[in-house]
């Protein structure tokens, strides 16, 4: 691969060469404001999936795949809508992300490995987070394909008020509680 | 669950009743739901809730498909389903998954299965799904030999062939 001055992860992985192939794909012919929306939309993109892939033991393969799945997307979706399709997969992504966390701080703090006071400042990181991601999910369409968006924050969302007031919980989390009661 | 979560949800379940949001539900949700109510009990634990949603849409987009009419069932869980489309790419079988779902044996069919047929173990492929890490869960459920492990086995029975079922 190519190296150059871009970030870089633990896994050594240089995310410059694939925000600039990306770019030149994807972005072709946009100009001003929304050119400069899409290269933001596409660094923050490649920043998580490298995030992501950095965690595994085959890293290109997970960004194979990531590649893939935005070839797809991108194969029903007219270019003036480009912009807009990078960003809801950012926002997606940063979802899962959180919503990560959150369960993986819940099933913590039911196995007692993190304790009650931890359990809240960390939460109250979390929740803050997601609120502010809801911020960005507010003026959505309420269409099918956004339903799993909303619904994922809202576990999420559910989950980080479980650690910070211990009350709330989504179905997983009351689930996994149940279980190891 | 708090009334806040009950708002948003499309269905909830409380005490053994599902309750489903009918302004944003459709049919296909009332089936999804009586899968999950039918679900083995060794399921959830051994799969973790996200594989558990994953398969759940999948079989109710099988379940879907054949009803006459066919009735249309969206993709609402766009992560955790590819993931167990992976699965079957990689040579689970249609009928294991089903009777690993419906009536148990998830750690043979679907845990140790993956353990001798992925990339990576079911312990990590399910870290990763657990942790929404979508796309790295599917790179780990491709077949092959798992990192550190000499050479896959072919030859967990009662998984993954088409030629082995579960009863």
């Amino acid at each position: 691969m190519v190296q150059t001055n871009g970030p870089r992860d633990n896994s050594g992985i240089d995310q410059g060469p694939l925000v600039a192939e990306l770019g030149a794909t994807w972005l072709g012919g946009l100009e001003g404001a929304e050119h400069t929306r899409g290269d933001a939309a596409v660094a923050g993109l490649v920043a998580d999936w490298v995030r992501e892939a950095s965690l595994t033991p085959r890293p290109e393969g997970v960004l194979k795949i990531l590649r893939g799945d935005m070839t797809a997307a991108f194969a029903k979706t007219p270019a003036e809508q480009r912009v807009a399709t990078l960003e809801r997969m950012l926002l997606q992504r940063r979802i899962d992300y959180v919503a990560g966390r959150t369960y993986g701080l819940g099933v913590a703090i039911i196995d007692g490995t993190v304790g009650a006071d931890e359990g809240r400042e960390r939460g109250k990181v979390l929740l803050a987070e997601c609120e502010a991601l809801g911020a960005k999910t507010r003026d959505l369409p309420r269409t099918a394909d956004n339903e799993s968006l909303h619904r994922a924050l809202s576990e999420a969302l559910m989950e980080a008020l479980f650690a910070v007031e211990g009350k709330a919980s989504s179905a997983r989390l009351d689930r996994y509680q149940r279980d190891h009661r | 669950m708090s009334r806040r979560a009950l708002a948003t949800s499309t269905a909830s379940r409380i005490a053994g009743v599902n309750y489903i949001n009918r302004t944003i539900a459709g049919l296909h949700t009332a089936v999804h739901e009586m899968l999950h109510n039918n679900a083995a009990a060794d399921w959830v634990g051994v799969v973790g809730s996200e594989f558990n949603e994953g398969t759940t849409e999948w079989l109710t987009q099988y379940a879907c498909s054949r009803l006459s009419p066919p009735e249309s069932a969206p993709t609402c869980y766009p992560g955790q389903t590819p993931c167990v489309q992976a699965a079957l790419n990689a040579g689970l079988s249609e009928s294991a998954l089903i009777s690993a779902f419906l009536t148990g044996g998830a750690q043979r069919s679907i845990a140790t299965w993956a353990d001798h047929h992925c990339s990576e173990d079911w312990s990590a492929i399910k870290g990763y799904m657990q942790a929404q890490n979508w796309a790295s869960a599917r790179a780990a459920l491709q077949p092959g030999a798992p990192v550190g492990v000499d050479a896959p086995g072919n030859d967990v029975p009662g998984a993954g062939d088409d030629g082995t079922r579960i009863v």
